[in-house]
């Protein structure tokens, strides 16, 4: 098990280091690294995988006040910070859900770091059928409320076992700290930012995702400035990871290869240092 | 009592008893907390459903489950077809995308929230097998 103490907190990361490009592999909300388990191993035929628990998640500690995150740009520092002490000033930033909108804040804020984004059901629009108090309302019991969330938010054909284990991801999750996400993730809305922004950005969807639809994310890869391309995974839910792996990596191998040679900066992506 | 209700209407009394006989089954249903929930179709009367201490029952009277926690969720005849015929993610999709309105103690509400999750589905179940 690795750590690092990043700006006063103890964060977990795995890595898997290969000297191919790296990769910033960060869960979605209430989740940790374990969410990757089904795909981190393919995923190094394209990356030096770097996954980590953002502060609060999984094996990583809280940030030093204590306090769960409910902002994406307090949650940059650490990423930023974890990539730089392994010696990578510039990755490739892959996000699930609100980490998505994580991955093209970071993107935003520090583009020098950030060569690419790969968004796995994210978004960097709101929908308008979000809204009202209903997400400050689920501070009240938030740990019940994510764990019929993510049942939920399956794909209503993937298998009952696969559910459960997503279910049961976020009862590793501390409650405030899974509110701080849901927070953050709700008051995602870059459209303002996105036209001027050039980072490229590969965006896969789960086609039965309900939670964050295809639709936001395809609109996201419209919206923004640089080159994108969107894909879709029929008969998944918001989980591709770990709902229909071996599809989700079909599709990154088929896709990535092409999208890098066109649009990664190699140069400015250094290669891992072991 | 589902007699009361029109035949337009998608939650009817004879629905929600199929239902019940659904959630008396869910082994989790000691570890729901107590709540008077109603169910409107509107127009029309509420259809209401008391859950107490491990038990799941019509309301027998105004008086019954009274004293508990009060919750209603409502929606037009329109607003309910769909998640009684069953879309996915039932009445906690309901909730995030303000399909139905979800009314009265929202503490209660969300302490309820895998009851309410078990609820949507019962309805949706007996629904289907009508």
């Amino acid at each position: 098990m690795s750590y690092l103490d990043i700006d006063g907190a103890r964060l977990y990361y795995e890595q898997f280091d290969n000297g191919r490009p790296p990769l910033a592999l960060v869960h979605g909300a209430g989740q940790d690294t374990l969410s990757w388990r089904y795909v981190s191993d393919r995923l190094t035929d394209h990356f030096s995988v770097i996954a980590l628990d953002l502060p609060g998640h999984g094996k990583s500690a809280r940030r030093p006040d204590g306090a769960a995150i409910a902002d994406y740009a307090d949650h940059i520092p650490y990423v930023d910070g974890l990539m730089a002490a392994l010696g990578h000033r510039r990755y490739v930033f892959m996000g699930h859900s609100f980490a998505g909108g994580l991955g093209l804040s970071l993107a935003r804020a520090r583009p020098d770091s950030v060569a690419a984004v790969i968004m796995l059901d994210g978004t960097g629009c709101p929908s308008a059928a979000w809204g009202g108090n209903a997400f400050d309302l689920v501070a009240i019991n938030p740990t019940d409320w994510m764990e019929v969330n993510f049942r939920l938010i399956c794909g209503p054909t993937t298998s009952p076992e696969r559910v459960d284990e997503i279910s049961r991801d976020v009862l590793r999750c501390p409650p405030d700290v899974v509110q701080g996400d849901i927070k953050a993730f709700a008051r995602t809305d870059l459209q303002s930012d996105l036209p001027t922004m050039t980072t490229p950005l590969m965006a896969v969807h789960g086609l039965d995702d309900w939670s964050i639809p295809p639709e936001l994310g395809r609109r996201t890869c419209e919206q923004i400035g640089g080159p994108a391309v969107f894909h879709g995974l029929s008969d998944v839910g918001h989980f591709p990871h770990v709902e229909a792996p071996a599809r989700l990596m079909d599709a990154i191998d088929e896709l990535w290869p092409g999208f890098a040679k066109n649009h990664l900066e190699l140069n400015a992506t250094e290669e891992s240092t072991r | 009592m589902s007699a009361a209700v029109s035949d337009a209407h998608h939650l009817t009394g004879d629905l929600l008893d199929r239902a019940i006989v659904l959630l008396e089954a869910d082994p989790q249903r000691d570890r729901w907390r107590s709540a008077r929930i109603g169910l409107s179709e509107t127009p029309g009367p509420d259809l209401l459903l008391v859950v107490d201490r491990g038990t799941v029952r019509r309301a027998g009277d105004g008086q019954d489950g009274a004293d508990l926690k009060q919750i209603r969720i409502v929606g037009t005849a329109d607003e309910w077809k769909p998640i009684l015929a069953g879309l996915h993610g039932g009445l906690h999709r309901a909730w995030r995308y303000h399909l139905l309105r979800f009314e009265g103690d929202s503490v209660a509400l969300l302490d309820l929230w895998k009851t309410i999750w078990r609820l949507g589905d019962a309805l949706a179940d007996a629904y289907r097998r009508n």
